[in-house]
């Protein structure tokens, strides 16, 4: 049966797929049996043609959607355990945070009934569980209080998960080996959320939403705090309350160019801030607050296309991904 | 000083007093609870201000309670997967970040449940205006406040804070539900029954990080 939210949300952007899926689903008996992004949370790159989300669909089931970065259409979903978060892709394999188990487990796209089911270009498919990262038992290395973002250096076949719970950043090998967490000595994490790399620069950043304790302002406010693979600290990015244009609020997922402009979205100020990554200097900011298409709510996450300049964001409470064409830049 | 500019400073003054002096709530579930104070919410876009946008409130809370927030998940309460007509209980239909209160029999009242208090002092839930079912405490012009009690959130509790099993139906859970087929307060629908799962805390299987829906 075809989605009536996929052709509203479709037709709405003004698609014109979502006009013509919009008359077959009055007129035809068959249609694509395609899920959409109801409640999307993070974001990955899955190739150059699509990215990928997690999501909770109206059923209030885990999915993994792919979305085409030219048309947003769904490409494919896949259904996963649990209350999938933080995501990542490398080559066959899929990285999912799960927020319900505290796991990150690994998955393959495989044949049918090998996993989960998938739908879409996947139909027929599944995506089938290799292991989990880290260990089970509390106070082991590697084991997750409260997993939440997810991503890889794909050369170094490196894997970051940053551990809202626990405050560190936990360092994977891609068999799924713990190597190490940081960091061990001040300045220490105080409230982790969204994690990206540098894969230039060999650097980690994670956003932290800082000690918000303190009667009229922030112990800690919110900042960027940026570290070397191995865990060293290099500095940080803060948050300014003097002034409206480089605040932010409730720091959430970043990006970094080839440039070092660092790209962050705020989930409830619903803007996406561009900041120096030396200076930690606002240069600019696009995104704002509403219901609309276009509009952001509750931001999550977003991918920088390097190639397009393209940037995606995750707007959980509006069910939609944006795109801003080129906010990044960068051709 | 011009009158308008008076009363700002005075109503400043009041807010910051009140504030100093308020001992606000704190998570209590979590070994990583984090103190929530005046700033956290009042600060959230900038400089200190004294008023938060009433539609600023939901999206303020979730950008800490929401999926990949720091604090415990949680999701607003509406009618996915269910017939009943279209509600959508927000945060402060449930919650007010400023009652730690005592409730009205005493004890204290935990998770901030409750929306308002009442003349005692007391914790207690505001309700929409009655669906035809007994109203507790009516509140003169209409609605109706139900008495609420919230104190124990552990199996010890289930069957009284969160889903009341027997007359007058005060739960956490059960004070708006009346069309429910268990555990709702009224005798409208004579099926209904108040013995389901009442070995169980509610939200072991309705969870708060799903809008209570199962």
């Amino acid at each position: 049966m075809c989605d009536r939210k996929h052709i509203q949300v479709m037709s709405r952007l003004g698609h014109p797929l979502g006009i013509v899926f919009l008359l077959l689903f009055f007129l035809a008996s068959t249609c694509v049996n395609a899920q959409v992004p109801a409640s999307p949370r993070r974001i990955a790159e899955l190739d150059k043609k699509a990215i990928l989300i997690t999501d909770i669909n109206t059923d209030l089931q885990g999915t993994l959607v792919a979305l085409d970065k030219a048309t947003m259409q769904v490409v494919w979903t896949c259904t996963v355990p649990g209350e999938p978060l933080g995501v990542a892709h490398w080559k066959n394999l899929y990285l999912v945070g799960d927020s319900a188990s505290g796991n990150v487990s690994v998955y393959r796209m495989a044949g049918a009934n090998r996993g989960l089911p998938c739908s879409g270009t996947a139909a027929g498919k599944s995506l089938e569980f290799l292991f989990n990262l880290g260990q089970t038992q509390p106070g082991a290395p590697g084991f997750f209080q409260k997993v939440n973002d997810v991503a890889l250096d794909v050369d170094l076949q490196r894997i970051f998960v940053v551990d809202t719970g626990e405050k560190k950043v936990k360092v994977f090998d891609n068999k799924g080996n713990f190597l190490h967490s940081f960091p061990e000595i001040a300045p220490t994490l105080l409230n982790p959320t969204a994690i990206a790399v540098d894969e230039t620069r060999q650097e980690v950043l994670v956003s932290d939403f800082g000690d918000p304790s303190g009667s009229f302002s922030p112990t800690v406010p919110p900042r960027i705090m940026i570290f070397s693979y191995s865990g060293n600290y290099l500095g940080q990015i803060t948050s300014d309350s003097s002034n409206a244009s480089s605040y932010f609020s409730k720091p959430q997922g970043l990006s970094v160019d080839g440039s070092g402009q660092v790209f962050l979205v705020d989930a409830f100020l619903a803007k996406v801030l561009v900041l120096d990554r030396v200076t930690g200097a606002w240069i600019r900011s696009f995104g704002g607050p509403g219901d609309q298409p276009g509009d952001l709510k509750l931001p999550l996450d977003l991918l920088l296309d390097r190639a397009t300049g393209d940037v995606f964001v995750t707007s959980n409470m509006t069910g939609r991904v944006e795109v801003f064409r080129t906010a990044g830049r960068v051709p | 000083m011009k009158t308008g500019v008076r009363n700002f400073f005075i109503v400043a003054w009041i807010s910051s007093v009140a504030c100093l002096g308020t001992s606000l709530a704190r998570a209590q579930t979590s070994r990583n609870a984090i103190k929530v104070n005046c700033a956290m919410c009042h600060s959230a876009h900038g400089g200190f201000s004294f008023l938060l946008n009433q539609a600023d409130v939901e999206l303020l809370c979730l950008s800490c309670h929401g999926p990949g927030g720091i604090a415990t998940e949680a999701a607003v309460h509406y009618n996915a997967k269910t017939t009943y007509p279209a509600y959508r209980i927000t945060c402060l239909g449930c919650h007010n970040a400023h009652y730690d209160l005592s409730n009205q029999v005493g004890t204290k009242n935990i998770e901030l449940v409750a929306n308002v208090r009442d003349d005692t002092n007391g914790a207690k839930i505001n309700t929409p205006p009655n669906d035809g079912g007994p109203c507790l405490d009516p509140v003169p012009g209409g609605g109706c406040y139900r008495i609420q009690v919230f104190a124990d959130r552990t199996l010890t509790g289930a069957q009284s804070n969160w889903a009341s099993t027997a007359p007058p139906y005060r739960g956490a859970c059960n004070v708006c539900h009346t069309r429910t087929g268990h555990h709702q307060n009224s005798d409208l629908d004579s099926t209904a029954d108040h013995t389901h799962n009442i070995n169980r805390v509610c939200t072991s299987c309705h969870l708060h990080t799903k809008g209570f829906i199962k």
